[in-house]
Parts: structure tokens; sequence; C-alpha cells
């Protein structure tokens, strides 16, 4: 790093003014003239059989040029993770939602006229909604015939509707819990919740006169959805191009195909450019979201509040697909917080159910284990009479330690984040109105070894003939700043000027391969391998100043938009002549390039034997004032304290840790998709009530900064730990205002009432 | 969106005799704010749309001393919110349109669509009723004027017959000494529906409660007077033990349903929270007028 170091800055994304300014151009603004209109037919029931589709009238409807079924693809299951789902219903749909059919028309209300002259003769038969009763012998089968979907199909661990199922333990948990002093013991739930992405799916599809087909999608995972596309149609990958649209939120609803298949099947059909844009109904039961969980812990304690044991259950409906990357191990090892813990049994079970299919949404799979364990630690301080930071603090993993998966964690900032919630109460003191008070709860995020995650990525970095540069990556930004970080990285590792780096991104026939931007891994993973691609460009631009100054490589530097003598600083060559004189010399255009992020960070580890990918610990507070009559809860104030490992851009981290804790609040109080038998009661965002400007309390942070080995000068994710203990800190605050603990998500007037009455 | 063909009267009588006309296959389109959501739903599939903004004098507000307010349908609930008229002499209305969706949604929305939309949740019906409302309907046989605890029939049910048009609604002018208050509960601060919304208007003389009207939304399937309430406070000092007996005489009268929204127990218990409340805040209020 130099003294002009662009780590550490806060350049504004380039993407800002143009959001700002209302011109950013997404996909349905990119619709081609002659576009045709799809609209899906979707099923009404949770579970039944397909006796008979007539689509013969729809057909026949002037304006209408498709109406394509189960018939019109190859019978082949698909998914991103487990092969699980074909692209329409086959013999029987298996949740409200389901596609079923899809017309292509002239104009939206001419294919809306076409579904409802579609005639499919359904038989239902019983639905199974919840996993209890799923999971009871004798309970009706999500999927019959799971070995029948192919070889690629992964089965996970389970039987019947159990998809999968895991046990972690260490120690003796039954001897542990006699010998402790303070046993607590408690259920929780928490429900489906929703993206409630602004923008909501949309997809455009074209063909061209050799059968090549362009797909303009607002993914966030254009490699891993061309597959799946292609896997569901079975094209050769090399006739389908993805090109990345702008995207008008993500939290986890853009990682798998979901619309793309039926968009990219109906411009074939029609050699005509099709569009889809999803209604937001269809948001709610074409898509799918965050799973309902049910946890089950023990926790037990001695006098002074050192843990000794933890036993719990972790069961998750994933709905009739599953569309989860779903680490269970890890999943349910959340259970024991980020703690030491000598003694624990943990059981997870992922089940099959006749509701909307689950995915992923920001921090998958993480804020419900933590509310269950943050909450209950809470109540066992509250039992001690201890001070809740302390308790945390007795207890917290520490540099080393090794976790309930097995593997050891490392560059560990979770005391300090500790710390400076106990310094930030200490300060604010205690409130003295009735009805007030502060809750705390710590989260952690990424626990699982490098091998579960699959990070493989690559980028170029090309120099220009007037020593600019231009990085071409497979990362997608969806708004969280990735570009402008990618750009800033390859900025400061060739000494030019921010702005001198453009950027060509996410394009599957341009760009290399690309993951995913998700799970918090983008910075710290693709931002490796850019500044791998930024170096080599770099040591070819060395090499040939090298030769024209005629100084060791090893006695140059470079700064300034110069290669330069160390030892006589006026024997230098600007990066624009290095450039422009590369396009005749020996070794051509500069063009650095690495693929070698992934192996760089395995080698890494390895070294630090079978440690966790870069582990992520906070822990947050919340002010909240309750009434004891309405049980409404009001948040007053928030802070967080988080580890980032090294905030190369201050503010846009500043923006996921706010933009993460507004989500959290969501979860925490007022969200939940309300379903009954499979059906979507609340499918619009007047009654799926996501936190509004006035919901968003004061949110104030301290960023701790304990250096990651392995991320781009020690930068650790960011943008999903801060959703995950949301729910505990507030449910934490309101006992310790009113003395209610409420254990069901969300945190909503109604239950608080009730647990005021429960009070003991 | 389902194909319509739209209407454009340019006169109440050209409306009324459209609507009658087509009775059962025309939908009266004001603010559009609820009817164009159902529409685009599909939800409902009218085969006339009929919108009621080129007809003119439906719009606008006019009060008079000793003969009160006259709201006409199209009025927007901005108007309402904003007008200095309705905030001097019926702050109840002001604070309750406040209180309805967002400034979007206020700017479109009219008084006589949420009225004749009849949920049982809306946020104008408590303050009008507590203001003793009336509601003057235009049909195909001439014109009549209606107590709005009569206009309420169920859920998306009103008292209009075929070819009936809510004109106006006309709010009489307040004794002196009077008072009110609106409280809505919901979940989401803002761009919620209510989960339960208590209106109560309070005169007093003498120290005394002269007079006391409550209205409740979301409780039952119409907004609703609990009668055994205000019975309780009419002649009595506004004390606090009859305050809660107030609230538990409107949570008796009260039959809420459960839905996405909240249980029916919890809004049986909020309404004698709210009541008790309401009462409370308008007897302070008229103590201090
Ligand atoms: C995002 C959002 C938030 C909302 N929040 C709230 C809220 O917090 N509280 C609340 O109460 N409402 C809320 N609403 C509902 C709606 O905005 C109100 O009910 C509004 O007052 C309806 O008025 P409008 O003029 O838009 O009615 P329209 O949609 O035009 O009409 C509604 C119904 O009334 C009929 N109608 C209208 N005018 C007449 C007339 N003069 N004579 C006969 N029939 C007529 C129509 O045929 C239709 O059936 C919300 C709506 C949205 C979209």
């Amino acid at each position: 790093m130099t003294a002009t170091s662009l780590i550490g800055q806060s350049i504004v994304k380039p993407d800002a003014r143009d959001k700002a300014l209302g011109r950013t151009q997404y996909g349905v603004d990119l619709k081609p003239r002659d576009a045709l209109v799809a609209k899906v037919l979707r099923s009404p029931h949770p579970h039944a059989r397909i006796l008979r589709m007539d689509v013969s009238k729809a057909r026949q409807l002037p304006g209408v040029v498709a109406v394509v079924t189960a018939e019109d693809t190859p019978a082949v299951h698909y998914g991103r993770w487990v092969h699980d789902r074909t692209v329409f219903a086959r013999d029987k749909v298996r949740h409200v939602g389901e596609p079923v059919a899809a017309v292509a028309a002239v104009d939206e209300d001419t294919a809306e006229e076409a579904l409802d002259l579609i005639s499919v003769e359904y038989e239902q038969i019983p639905e199974v909604v919840d996993p209890q009763s799923a999971m009871a012998p004798g309970a009706p089968l999500v999927h019959e015939d799971m070995a029948s979907y192919g070889p690629s199909t992964v089965r996970r661990g389970g039987q019947g509707n159990i998809l999968d199922q895991t046990v972690i333990s260490a120690g003796d948990v039954e001897k542990a819990l006699a010998q402790c002093d303070v046993v607590q013991r408690q259920s929780y739930q928490a429900p489906a919740t929703h993206h409630g992405t602004i923008q909501t799916h949309e997809a455009v599809a074209s063909v061209d006169a050799t059968g090549k087909v362009t797909l303009w999608s607002a993914t966030k995972s254009a490699f891993a959805v061309r597959q799946t596309v292609c896997l569901a149609l079975g094209l050769p990958m090399s006739r389908l191009r993805l090109i990345v649209t702008a995207m008008g939120g993500d939290f986890g609803a853009r990682g798998t195909a979901v619309i793309e298949p039926i968009v990219v099947l109906l411009a074939l059909k029609t050699h005509r450019p099709v569009a889809l844009t999803l209604t937001r109904q269809e948001e709610f039961t074409g898509t799918s979201y965050r799973e309902p969980a049910y946890m089950e812990l023990e926790v037990g304690a001695k006098k002074d509040g050192t843990l000794l044991a933890v036993r719990g259950k972790y069961t998750i409906d994933t709905g009739a697909y599953h569309d989860s990357v779903g680490h269970l191990r890890p999943n349910t090892a959340m259970l024991v917080g980020p703690y030491r813990v000598p003694n624990f049994h943990l059981e997870g079970f992922v089940v099959y159910t006749n509701n909307v299919p689950r995915g992923h949404v920001r921090a998958p799979r993480a804020p419900y284990p933590i509310f269950a364990i943050e909450s209950l630690i809470d109540a066992v301080a509250d039992k001690l009479g201890m001070d809740p930071v302390e308790m945390r603090l007795k207890n917290a993993v520490q540099n080393g330690d090794t976790v309930p998966i097995g593997a050891v964690v490392e560059h560990v900032g979770f005391t300090q984040t500790l710390q400076a919630v106990s310094a930030h109460l200490e300060k604010e003191g205690k409130p003295q109105a009735p009805n007030q008070a502060w809750g705390v709860a710590a989260g952690q995020w990424s626990i699982h070894p490098i091998e579960s995650g699959g990070p493989t990525s690559a980028a170029y970095v090309k120099v220009n003939e007037d020593g600019t540069a231009v990085l071409v990556t497979g990362v997608a930004d969806q708004g969280a700043g990735q570009h402008a970080l990618m750009a800033q990285i390859v900025a400061e590792v060739l000494s030019i000027p921010y702005d001198a780096v453009s950027l060509v991104a996410a394009d599957t026939d341009l760009t290399p391969y690309e993951q995913a931007t998700g799970g918090s891994r983008t910075t710290y993973r693709a931002g490796t391998t850019v500044r791998l691609a930024a170096e080599d460009a770099r040591r070819q631009l060395i090499s040939l100043a090298s030769e024209r100054l005629k100084v060791a490589g090893a006695d140059l530097g470079m700064e300034g938009g110069k290669v330069f003598s160390r030892e006589a600083p006026e024997v230098s060559v600007t990066l624009a002549a290095l450039g422009a004189a590369s396009l005749g010399s020996r070794g051509g255009p500069i063009m650095g390039s690495s693929n070698a992020g992934r192996a760089e960070l395995m080698e890494a580890m390895a070294k630090a034997h079978g440690t966790v990918d870069g582990p992520i610990y906070c822990c947050h507070a919340a002010q909240v004032e309750v009434d004891p009559e309405t049980g409404q809860v009001k948040v007053l104030k928030y802070f967080v304290a988080q580890d980032v490992g090294r905030a190369l851009n201050p503010k846009l981290v500043e923006a996921q840790i706010q933009g993460g804790v507004v989500f959290g609040l969501g979860g925490a109080l007022t969200e939940a998709v309300a379903e009954q038998q499979g059906h979507v009661l609340n499918a619009n965002l007047l009654d799926y009530r996501q936190p509004v400007a006035t919901s968003v309390p004061p949110i104030e942070m301290t960023l701790i900064e304990e250096p990651s080995q392995f991320g781009p000068w020690g930068a650790k994710g960011v943008g999903e730990p801060p959703t995950v203990p949301v729910g505990a800190a507030i449910a934490n605050a309101i006992f310790r205002a009113v003395g209610a603990r409420v254990t069901t998500l969300p945190l909503t007037p109604d239950r608080v009432v009730q647990a005021l009455k429960n009070r003991p | 969106m389902v194909r319509f063909e739209y209407l454009e009267p340019t006169s109440l009588g050209e409306a009324v005799s459209l609507v009658d006309r087509h009775w059962g296959q025309v939908r009266v389109m004001a603010g559009g704010t609820d009817l164009l959501v159902r529409l685009k739903q599909r939800v409902i599939r009218p085969q006339y749309v009929l919108n009621l903004k080129r007809v003119p004098g439906l719009d606008g507000l006019t009060y008079a001393k000793g003969q009160g307010l006259r709201i006409g349908a199209l009025t927007t609930i901005r108007t309402i919110e904003t007008s200095p008229v309705v905030k001097e002499h019926y702050p109840v209305l002001a604070e309750a349109a406040g209180m309805l969706g967002s400034v979007q949604v206020r700017n479109l929305a009219t008084v006589g669509g949420n009225l004749c939309n009849a949920s049982p949740s809306a946020e104008m019906p408590p303050g009008l009723l507590a203001y003793g409302a009336q509601a003057r309907i235009v049909g195909p046989k001439g014109e009549r004027t209606v107590p709005l605890d009569q206009f309420f029939l169920g859920p998306g049910q009103t008292c209009l017959l075929q070819g009936d048009l809510l004109a106006e609604v006309l709010v009489p002018e307040s004794a002196p000494k009077t008072a009110g208050v609106y409280i809505k509960l919901s979940p989401r601060a803002a761009m919620d529906c209510a989960v339960v919304g208590v209106a109560a208007v309070v005169t007093l003389e003498d120290g005394k409660c002269k007079d006391c009207r409550i209205a409740l939304g979301a409780v039952a399937p119409t907004p609703l007077r609990p009668r055994s309430a205000e019975d309780l406070l009419r002649g009595k000092p506004l004390d606090p033990g009859l305050r809660e007996r107030a609230g538990q005489a409107a949570m008796e009268e009260a039959k809420p349903i459960t839905d996405v929204r909240g249980s029916a127990e919890y809004r049986k218990e909020m309404v004698k929270v709210l009541t008790r409340r309401a009462v409370q805040q308008a007897f302070q209020r008229a103590m201090a007028s």
C-alpha cells in the first residue's frame, strides 16, 4: 500500500447517481419492440393430480403465439442444487403457484385471457403443510419417487419427506446437564419470509437465425442460471448467452433459475423475443424464500456463567422444492451460537411439504437458530443475574478454537465486538423511561469449511494504450457496490485513479466464470481473484518497463501512473507508454488474468489445518419501548459492532450494515408470509409488512478490523451478518423492558400481549 | 388487466343513468386506489368502468357556520388531511386522513371511495360516524340522505341501490366544548391497514359528558357504534373507572374476526384498551377547548 492508497476510501459507487435519478435501465426497459409477453398458468392447489389438460382454446385465441406445457420440455429434473423440479408440473402439482403452462402473446391482456382458456382438471390429494406431520409415518409423500429423477438428483440424508438430516455431537450432554447450576429449555418458531425486492423477477429472451439464444436476466448467478436452463431444456451451453441486467434488489431472490427456463423455451418456440415479468402475487407463490423453522433448545451453565451443554433440534420446512445450497451441518451447528460449548448434541432435519418452495433469503438459515440460542442465552444470563454481555464474553469463541463442525476459526474479532457493545451501553446508560430497555444479541456467519463453498472465479485485467484499464469479471452487482469495489481493487494494485478502471461484467459468453454474488463472499473471494489478475497485469507492466528502462524488475516501483526506478525516480515510463508499447512487443497487449483465487485461499487454509472459511462475528444492541397494553414495540436506537476484517470502502460497509439491520427489523417485528394449508394469504406488500422509513431507528456502529488472513487486504464478508441477530436483540430488549419472552417470530403486538399474560 | 369499456360521463345525471343501465356490469371509479388493484388482480371483471372524475360538483369541501361541513364524494383524502377548516372544526377527520396509506395514495384516494368500498377497516368511517355524518345519495329516483350508521351493510356492501351514487357526506356542526380523537392500531407505522381503529367524540357540559359518540373500525363486518359504551358515558363525569367500563362495554359489542392482520382475541382486547384511551384523550382535549 502506498501513501495514496485507495484502500479504506469511501469511493462513491458509479451506479448510485443513475439510480438516484431514476435513469438505470432495468430488464423491462430493454424489452425489444416486437417482444411477446409471457404469462404463466399456476396451480391453485397445494397437492393435486393433473388428470387432464386442454390448451386448444388458448392456442386459438387471436394474438396468442405459443402455449407450452410439460410436453414441450425434456423429461429431466433440474435445480441449482437438488434436482427435484421440472419446468412445468407433469403428473401432479406440489404447491400452490407451481407452473402448469405458459403462454406467449402479443400483449399482456391477451396472454392473461389465454390463461383463462386453458382448462386443467385436477384431482386434489391430501397435502402436508408442516414438517412435523410430513415426518410422521404414513404422511402423504410430496415426492413419491425421487430415485427416478435421474442420476444428477442429489438425495441427501433422508427418507420419505425428509430430504436431509444430520446429527452433530460432542462430549456427554446428559452428564453435563446434570452438573449445571442452571438449565433452561425452550421451543422457538419462525415463519417463511420473503425478499420483497422492489423489482419483481423479470427476464427477456431472444433467438437469432442460427438458433442462438440471448437471455437478459436480473440474476446474480449468471453461470449457474445458464447451466440450469441448459439442463432443463437440453441446450448446449454454446447456444445460450446470459447477460445480467440491473438488479432492483436481490436479498437472495436472484440466485437460481426462476422464470428463465420458461422465457427461453417460449423464445425458442416462437422465434420472437419474449419477456416475462412476475406480478407481486406471483413473487409470493412462484419463487422461493426463507424456510420456516422450528427450534427446540436446552442450555445448561455453571453458576459463574460458563456454558457446559447445549441440546438442540432444528427442523426446516423446505416446501415442495429445495432451492437452497443447504449445508445442513453448519446450519444446525448455529444452534450453539458463537460460543465455546464442550458438550452438545444437535439434530437437523430438512423436510418437504406442500408449501411454496423455500430458498435463499439474506443470510440463509442463520437468523432462526441464532434467534433461538441468543434468546435462551439471555434467559440463562437473567436467571444467573449476570450481565448479558458479560455472559457472552465469558463463553465467546476465540482464535484457534475448533467449532462444532470440526474446523478451526482464526482471526476472530468476536470479543472485540462484545466489548464495543459493552462500551456503547455504558455510554448510553440505562433508559429511565418506563417500559424501555436495551437488549443484546450476537451473531455469526459463514461458519463452514472452504470445501463446501465451491468458490470458483476468474478475472482479466486489460491495460489500455493510454494506461487506463478494463476489468473483465463474472461478478454481478446486485446494488451493494461490488463493481465499485472490484474496480477499486484493480486501481489500487495498478496505482491508477479509480475512474481509470472500467468494467465488463456478468455475461456468460464474454466474462469468465463466477459462482455467484452471494454468501457475503464477493469481496472476500472474487476480490482475491481480481487482485491476483491485477497483480498479473502489474507484473507484465513491470517486466516490460524493465526491458525498456534497463532496470531490474525488483528495483522498479509503480505509482501515479508510472513505473520508475526506486534508486533514480527520474528514470521512469508512464503506464500509457507501456500500454501502447505492449501492442508491438513480443508479449503482446497486456492482459493480466487469474483463476487462482480459490487455489490461494485453499492453500492458505490447508496450511492453517482445516480452517473455517472466513468466519464473521458481530454483536447488536437494540433499545426498545414497549406499550404493555397494546404490545406495540418501538425500536428507539440500534447499535452494531461487527468484525469486518478491513473496511475497504467504509461507506459501502456502513450501507450494508444499515441495510442488513433494516432487513432484520422486518423479520423481527412485522414480516411473515401468512400460509394456510399451502395457500399464501398475504401475497402483497400491504399485508406482507416490510419496514417503512418510519420504522427505522438511528443505527450506529463500530467497525472492528481484525484482519482476515485470506481476504484482500484483510477484508471479510459484510452483507449478511447484520441481518442475523436482529430478532434476538429485539426479543431480548422486550424482555428487559417488560419481562415478557416472545419465542415466535415475528414479535407481533399480539404475541407480546400474550407473552405478558404468561409472565411468571 | 381485463378488457372493459371505459365510460366518462360529464354530468351527475348521465353518470346515474349509465350506472343504472349497466348495473351489475359496471364499476364506478373515483381515485381507483381500491378498484384498480382489484381489476389488475382480476378479482373483479366488469364490462364497464365508469370514471366519476369528470362529473362536476362532486369535489371539494364547503363549511358554513351553524350548518356544518359538506364533503364532495370526490374530495381526496389528502385535501381532508391538509384542509385548515377540517383541522379546526373536525380535527378527527384530518387526523384519520393523515393515517391512510401514504401521501401518494392519499393524493388519489377519495372519501367517496373509502366509504363505498365499505372495508371494515377503512380509515374515514369511524371519525365520520363519531361526528354523526350523513350520506347524500343520488339515484335514478332522485336523492336521499342516509345517516352514515345505516350506510354500511357488510364488507364491500352498502345501502346503495341500482343506479345510486354517493354524492356528498354531510357533517353537522359540533356543539361547543366538543373534541375527539382517532386512534389507529397497526403493526407498521405507516402504509398499513388498521387492526383496530377507534374514534371518539365527546361534548362536555359542566365537566360532565353531555354527549359522546364512539365508532370502531376493523372489529365487525361494518364500522360499528358501541352504543352501550356511549350510554354508559352520557351524562356522567368521565372518571377513569367509567372510562374503563366503557372500554369493557365496547369490547363486548365488537365482533372481530381473525385474519392476516390480527387475531379476533387480540382485536377484542384492543377495543377495550383503545376505547378507554380514545375517550380519555377526547375528554382531555375537550377540557382544553
Ligand atoms: C397502498 C395502499 C394503501 C392503502 N392504505 C389504506 C389505509 O391505510 N386505510 C384505508 O382506509 N384505506 C387504504 N387503502 C385503500 C384505499 O386507498 C381507500 O379505501 C381509498 O379511500 C379509496 O378511494 P378511491 O377514490 O381510490 O376509490 P376507488 O378505488 O375509485 O373506488 C373504491 C370503491 O368505491 C366505489 N365508489 C367510489 N366512489 C363512489 C361513489 N361516489 N359512489 C358510488 N361508489 C363509489 C367504487 O366503485 C369502488 O367499488 C389503501 C390502498 C392502497 C393501494
